[in-house]
């Protein structure tokens, strides 16, 4: 192999929803706003709870994984969403991927941001939209801002996180296998077209 | 619509797991003589009552993890949820 492809830069990952959103965004006034943020480093961990273990990833993360499912640990490197007993997604708040840290403190991690891509879902209607492709209870005395579960969403499963309740609506982050995610993207635009905008005049 | 209590997520719709079929039936071991009556036995026959069935469950939509429960075949009620490899619980006297 010539020296020079070595050497090259590693080109820009193509989006996992390049396919279906060459523009990153879908608006439904009124409704929803679908947004692609971008790559993003994701670290899976995985590991049996013990003393030492919890101890180990603190020591990298800054905080101790959670044990029990829908809330996030939270820390200044990162947010660790619960996935099952043994398993959880770092998503580190920084520019790199946390798995050779975790790697080097003995920890199982691999680094997964290319194959789990997510969007981000807001709107005033973005809770109406989700509910009408899963069955879990989105009611803010449910599932309040700050929770994150897997879960099924049309024909497919996502690791759904509701971020916030902001002043227009809350906002959801969903990732997903990154083959699923076209089918994700063109489930939800086609979702929000069951709810009147506010461009439009009905009936129609 | 089932709402099966995941020992890990607590209770979810049942389009979130996958139903893996009776609990407890044991293989033939392999260090015995080959038996084909004895596979033929633990890959088909199945006792399904009419009643309480224990019964695998996999949260595929959710921890991905397997467990054990007790279902009744005729009502769908669930009495008992407990870890692989655990014993079938005794029934409420
Ligand atoms: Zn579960």
């Amino acid at each position: 192999m010539p020296d020079d492809l070595t050497k090259a830069e590693r080109p820009t990952p193509r989006s996992a929803f390049a396919e279906v959103a060459p523009r990153g965004l879908f608006e439904r006034p009124g409704v929803v706003r679908l947004c692609d943020p971008g790559h993003r480093p994701k670290t899976l961990l995985r590991g049996r709870i013990t003393s030492a273990w919890s101890a180990a990833a603190a020591g990298v993360l800054g905080v101790v994984p959670p044990e029990q499912p829908g809330v996030p640990a939270h820390s200044p490197v990162a947010d660790i969403l619960w996935l099952g007993p043994d398993e959880w997604l770092v998503l580190g708040t920084g520019p790199g991927s946390l798995a050779p840290i975790l790697l080097r403190a003995g920890l199982a991690a691999a680094e997964v941001g290319d194959g789990l891509p997510d969007l981000e879902l807001s709107g005033p209607r973005s809770r109406d939209v989700l509910a009408g492709g899963t069955a879990l209870d989105l009611h803010p005395s449910a599932f309040p801002a700050g929770r994150a579960t897997r879960t099924r969403l049309g024909r497919i499963g996502v690791l759904l996180q509701r971020v916030e309740d902001g002043g227009d609506g809350p906002v959801f982050h969903l990732h997903v296998e990154r083959p699923w995610a076209g089918y994700l993207w063109s489930w939800l635009a086609d979702a929000a077209l069951d709810h009147p905008s506010n461009n439009e005049s009905f009936p129609r | 619509m089932l709402l099966i209590p995941c020992p890990h997520c607590g209770p979810r719709e049942e389009r979130e797991f996958r139903c893996g079929g009776e609990s407890h039936v044991a293989r033939p071991s392999f260090a015995e003589a080959p038996n084909d009556e004895a596979f033929a036995e633990y890959l088909y026959v199945r006792t399904n009552p009419r009643g309480v069935q224990a019964e695998r469950w996999h949260h595929l939509y959710g921890c991905r993890r397997w467990f054990n429960l007790l279902r009744n075949t005729v009502t769908h009620e669930i009495t008992a949820v407990y870890p692989m490899g655990a014993p079938r619980p005794e029934p409420a006297p």
